[in-house]
């Protein structure tokens, strides 16, 4: 025999109110029994059957209609403290009532138990609602999962409820998620609920509730939950599925369009080359010494152009695969500047260049090949976008706390204010330029780049052109560089 | 006097090689970097041929193509990158006479502007009426067709079929323009008829079916009437 826990107790409970009702009524009853006649009496005695039929159900009203049949019979019917019946209409009577008090109990009881039941029923439907209310939107597994161990918590006063989601049939993708607590010794669970998912997967409840097992009709419920549980899984799953396909159908478009600017970039120069070439081998073909002058430097320059575009598709793989470190030296950025303006031929033919660079600039720490690479891709970016014979502006100065402000400004059409940022993004080409030849690799490179170097660029509108900026730290210390890492 | 050619490219150093290598072939040539360019310079001064980039900054290749048949003839050999078959149909579609893929070899260049402006040339009203290649002989005016001495025997189809791509001969004919110069059909996609009977005067008249020499396959796009010498 067990202990007295409270499931015993809930059991025995409504037992000992008959007990108390009918001796207070019989006590009561006996004060006034020379006022009242028999007949009084006995409908007196209903009263406590229709309470207690009314609060505890059928079993404690039977009870009750029987200890009141017996204290009637005891008390009030003569002779008194016997149970015997001298007189017949005095026995019609006692049948008589304890047949009306039966009837009534079990009226009453049936009421109240469609009462209950309507009860229960809204209680379930709340609680149905407003767990789909919690779990409504709700993208993550692991959250869904604690959503649910919670409800079920909080609903069925569970000791503790541990919700498992198995993902894939095989049962590597796991998620556990437990609430409540698990102080004492560990324990079969007083109910489990496992659901296949549709897709293989299996989630199981489990649920201690020490000391009051579960009622069918909490049974029903719990399933219910779980499956509301099963359902917000899958559509968890469906959602991601979607996004991944969305995502892989942009890298795909990303990887089309990559595919057919680098080959446009890559053909171009090779067409002049190849037509340069077979034109210089031909015998068909009179050159005169002049024209094969041309052909050779237009050869040259093409492999250089060549050469800067494979460079920029390796500087690139280089970024996406973080292993781009700067070589950090101190270097003049007036130098580098003025470097990539003596090489690059085109742009000093073309475009006014207006240099103001401060005499006494001090040196900053940076890769002189990659700020080459940098400055290289914005000044080809100006002669792709603004027009020959404008104005290009490389202004540098001392920035903020420890930092140097490099801008080049050109006279390029604005850009939408959403597309500032943009423009940064790997192979992004802006619409209404298509037929801007280029890979939407340049930039990208330079923000790469920049950002090694600990520093930021961003685009900007100005009132007679557009403007790139980047800083870069002025300081770089391994003891500095150290400090970023941690924070990181 | 000089033979004059166009060059629309967006690319200076295209421009700049086939200016030189032209120039040395005795070509007069002018160039344009825009499609809006090449339209004023071919109005000003009409060129016997025009090579067009498609991808040019203002405007597409096709468009000015279109422009410009909309009031000349001139032969328009287009150069591109872009080596899809539909983009190659649509040009030729358009109205241009030829379609070169880039990178490509300036012999390759140089013969196709020969065939372009020796179709011009026929356009006006010098219409050869006995094509010869190798030895095969076609008498447009006799409706006689000879392979080393021998008369070839064709149907009334096969005959108009032939009679048109060796009237045309070196350049590229589409699908749809021989459909419907020969067959009449407008807007069809009856392709495998064109194979049957492209495949009848490969049996008829090449030596060797199975690598023709006359009757070549443009993959994708129609198929051109070879003449050696």
């Amino acid at each position: 025999m067990q202990k007295w826990d409270r499931s015993t107790y809930e059991r025995i409970f409504p037992f000992l109110y008959p007990i108390l009702a009918v001796s207070s009524v019989t006590g009561i009853l006996w004060f006034l029994r020379d006022e009242l006649n028999i007949q009084v009496i006995s409908l007196l005695y209903l009263l406590p059957v229709v309470f207690i039929s009314r609060i505890f159900g059928l079993l404690p009203a039977i009870l009750t209609a029987i200890l009141s049949f017996f204290c009637y019979n005891y008390f009030f019917i003569s002779p008194r403290f016997t149970l015997a019946i001298r007189q017949t209409q005095d026995l019609i009577s006692l049948i008589v009532f304890l047949i009306i008090a039966i009837v009534i109990s079990q009226l009453l009881n049936q009421d109240r138990q469609n009462l209950m039941a309507v009860i229960e029923r809204e209680r379930e439907v709340t609680y149905l609602y407003e767990l789909n209310i919690a779990l409504t939107g709700l993208k993550d597994g692991r959250e869904i999962s604690r959503i649910l161990a919670e409800k079920i918590y909080a609903t069925f006063n569970a000791d503790r409820v541990e919700v498992m989601i198995f993902q894939t049939p095989d049962r590597t993708k796991k998620i556990s998620v437990s609430v409540g607590n698990e102080t004492r010794e560990p324990s079969d669970p007083d109910f489990i609920i496992p659901i296949s998912t549709a897709r293989g997967g299996e989630e199981i409840v489990q649920i201690w509730r020490f000391g009051l097992p579960f009622s069918p009709v909490e049974q029903k419920m719990l399933n219910t939950f779980a499956r509301q549980g099963t359902l917000a899984i899958e559509r968890a799953y469906l959602i991601d599925i979607n996004n991944r396909t969305k995502i892989l159908e942009e890298s795909d478009k990303l990887k089309t369009s990559l595919l057919s600017s680098v080959s446009h970039e890559l053909r171009t120069p090779l067409a002049t080359i190849k037509a340069a070439v077979s034109s210089l081998r031909s015998k068909t073909v009179n050159l005169d010494a002049e024209s094969r002058y041309e052909l050779l430097s237009a050869i040259e320059e093409e492999t250089d152009r060549l050469n800067h575009l494979v460079g920029n598709l390796l500087d690139m793989s280089r970024i996406e695969s973080g292993v781009l470190n700067p070589q950090r030296g101190w270097n003049s950025m007036a130098e580098i500047v003025y470097g990539v303006l003596k090489r690059m031929n085109t742009i000093r033919q073309d475009y006014v260049i207006d240099i103001e660079i401060p005499d006494e600039l001090p040196y900053v720490p940076v890769d002189y090949i990659q700020m080459d690479q940098v400055f290289t891709n914005l000044f080809s970016n100006c002669t792709k976008y603004a027009p020959k014979g404008s104005k290009i502006t490389v202004r540098i100065q001392l920035w903020r706390e420890k930092q140097m402000l490099i801008q080049v400004k050109n006279q390029s059409p604005h850009i939408a204010e959403d597309q500032l940022e943009r423009i940064f993004d790997k192979f992004y080409r802006m619409d209404g330029f298509e037929n801007v030849t280029g890979t939407g690799l340049g930039l990208s490179i330079c923000k790469g780049i920049i950002e090694a170097h600990g520093g930021k660029i961003w685009a900007e509108n100005e009132p007679d052109g557009l403007s790139f900026n980047f800083s870069i730290p002025r300081f770089w210390e391994s003891s500095a560089l150290k400090a970023v890492k941690e924070e990181i | 006097m000089l033979t004059k050619i166009l060059v629309v490219d967006d690319e200076p150093q295209i421009l700049r090689a086939l200016k030189t290598i032209l120039t040395a072939n005795q070509f007069k040539v002018t160039t344009a970097s825009t499609g809006n360019d090449a339209l004023t310079l071919a109005a000003a001064q009409p060129p016997d041929v025009i090579i067009l980039d498609l991808s040019l900054p203002d405007m597409d290749g096709l468009k000015v193509c279109e422009e410009l048949r909309a009031w000349t003839q001139v032969p328009i050999i287009i150069l591109s990158v872009r080596d899809n078959e539909k983009e190659k149909v649509k040009a030729l579609d358009k109205g241009a006479d030829d379609y070169l893929t880039k990178p490509f070899g300036i012999e390759e260049l140089l013969a196709r502007i020969r065939v372009a402006l020796k179709h011009a040339s026929q356009a006006m009203g010098i219409q050869q009426s006995v094509i010869t290649s190798g030895t095969l002989v076609i008498d447009l005016s006799r409706h006689l067709i000879t392979l080393s001495g021998k008369e070839v025997k064709l149907t009334a189809t096969e005959y108009k079929l032939a009679a048109y791509l060796a009237s045309n001969a070196d350049r590229v004919l589409t699908h749809q323009t021989i459909l419907s110069h020969v067959w009449g059909f407008e807007d069809s996609d009856h392709t495998e008829y064109l194979r049957v009977f492209i495949g009848q005067l490969r049996k008829k008249m090449e030596i060797n079916p199975n690598s023709p020499k006359y009757f070549i396959t443009e993959p994708g796009v129609g198929y051109r009437f070879v003449t050696y010498e």
